[in-house]
């Protein structure tokens, strides 16, 4: 339990803000979230172990930014147009796989451990991978929970200007990973957020 | 009915989650552990000994090495393994092999392209040569970086008299981290008194850490012979890495081996 400890920990550090950022527009698509959440945190552990066990080999720079950005882009763009599971799907797919492509995390006793084992037994891995990014994003579910436990906060959450904010947030994202200016923003949320500097 | 049940249950169990990190995570997790700085040493573990004070960073071109001459408290857990800034080692007998950790990963590569020194009138990693070095890829605004900081400081003072050196290789993850002014000014608050070497554009950060897993904190341990020995990413192993220190100090590879 302490890897799913150590993931809601790290909700509070400067590094988990490149996934967190593009979770918050995740979290804002309206009904569909209950599927879009699972299937977010699935993206982003999987990207983070293929990452962890050395089996992606693709450095986020240069021409992979511009073709991962406008991918996105491109994605929420039909997502907005067609508002439906598919787009929508293939939209958070995607903005998990290209957030975690450029996390760099900040690594605690437990991550640690995950990834100096890693490479010599990545299957060991997957399990606590999952389990810390479940962590990491507690308050998404927490989000995506309340608004099918109570249906006063849904059809608020579910009014078609905010899964325009939320569209727009992962469209922000993509921009921002394709000019390479995402992680400046991620820094400079940290930094005006003081203490984590 | 059924899935605002089963909504209902995540929800108290999410909240359940997050409240119980945020008042007890330090701790039972082993994250979150105060940072100690220059004007309140704070203890790295709950329940351990205090870091005594570490003379202030002096910028650019000073000695390297804290002042060896400040006294711990010190705690040995029990079962000796507990990691504590502080912690003595307990082992009385001389280990047969190398401890766990210690292997031979090959010979270390340069730092190049080095933005400058900070702490240090060297200009090289290569003027430590034939020293024991702890090299630690770490960032000021890391929080796991800054709680690593307390041991490396109990490391530098235990093995201050000794043929050990600290290194630590500065790659910013924020543009703010990249601003010298603010390096000096956190070294400082922070008590990293050992050579720092800006590494603004990440270069070395990248070349020492092959592939595509690049992160922060990440700690090596060079020999005499210029070899890595030892490897860990994150934080935590504190006790093993003292260990491999001192198993290296005290068993250096022999000289026709040097690279």
């Amino acid at each position: 339990m302490s890897v799913l400890a150590e993931g809601i920990e790290s909700i509070t550090l400067a590094c988990s803000l490149v996934l967190l950022i593009p979770a918050l527009g995740i979290v804002m698509l309206g009904r569909r979230r209950s599927w879009l959440v699972p299937i977010w945190i699935l993206s982003v552990a999987l990207m983070s172990w293929l990452r962890f066990v050395g089996w992606w080999g693709i450095e986020a720079s240069g021409f992979w930014h511009i073709v991962s950005g406008l991918a996105l882009v491109g994605l929420v763009a039909v997502a907005s147009k067609r508002d439906d599971l598919v787009s929508d799907v293939g939209a958070t797919v995607l903005a998990g796989l290209v957030a975690t492509w450029t996390w760099v995390p900040c690594v605690g006793r437990e991550l640690g451990d995950i990834l100096n084992n890693a490479r010599d037994d990545p299957w060991a891995e997957l399990g606590p991978t999952v389990l810390y990014t479940v962590g990491l994003f507690v308050p998404l579910i927490l989000l995506a929970a309340l608004g099918v436990a109570l249906p006063e906060v849904s059809a608020r959450a579910e009014r078609v200007s905010v899964r325009r904010v939320g569209l727009g947030i992962i469209a922000l994202v993509g921009g921002l990973v394709m000019v390479t200016l995402f992680d400046d923003l991620a820094g400079e949320l940290a930094r005006r957020s003081s203490p984590l500097a | 009915m059924a899935a605002r049940i089963i909504a209902g249950l995540i929800v108290i169990a999410a909240v359940a989650g997050l409240a119980l990190v945020a008042l007890g995570g330090t701790a039972d997790t082993g994250v979150a552990r105060p940072v100690a700085t220059t004007a309140e040493p704070a203890a790295a573990e709950a329940g351990e000994a205090p870091l005594a004070p570490v003379a202030p960073v002096a910028p650019l071109a000073q000695g390297a090495q804290a002042d060896a001459s400040a006294s711990n408290a010190t705690v040995i857990p029990s079962d000796g393994t507990a990691d504590s800034p502080d912690a003595a080692p307990t082992a009385t007998s001389e280990p047969a092999g190398p401890p766990p950790g210690i292997e031979n990963l090959g010979p270390r590569m340069d730092l190049v392209e080095i933005d400058g020194w900070l702490n240090t009138d060297a200009t090289s990693i290569d003027e430590f040569n034939g020293k024991v070095i702890l090299v630690e890829m770490w960032t000021f605004g890391c929080h796991n970086c800054k709680a690593r900081i307390p041991f490396n400081q109990s490391y530098n003072e235990e093995f201050a008299n000794e043929n050990f050196q600290i290194i630590g290789v500065h790659a910013p993850e924020f543009s703010y981290e990249a601003e010298v002014p603010n390096i000096i000014e956190a070294a400082e608050r922070l008590g990293v008194t050992w050579p720092i070497a800006l590494d603004t554009e990440k270069k070395n950060f990248r070349a020492w850490q092959p592939g595509t897993t690049n992160f922060w904190p990440r700690t090596m341990v060079i020999d005499q012979n210029g070899d890595i020995r030892y490897d860990h990413i994150g934080e935590g192993r504190y006790e093993e890495l003292r260990t491999a220190i001192r198993w290296l100090l005290d068993n250096p590879p022999p000289p026709e081996t040097a690279s």
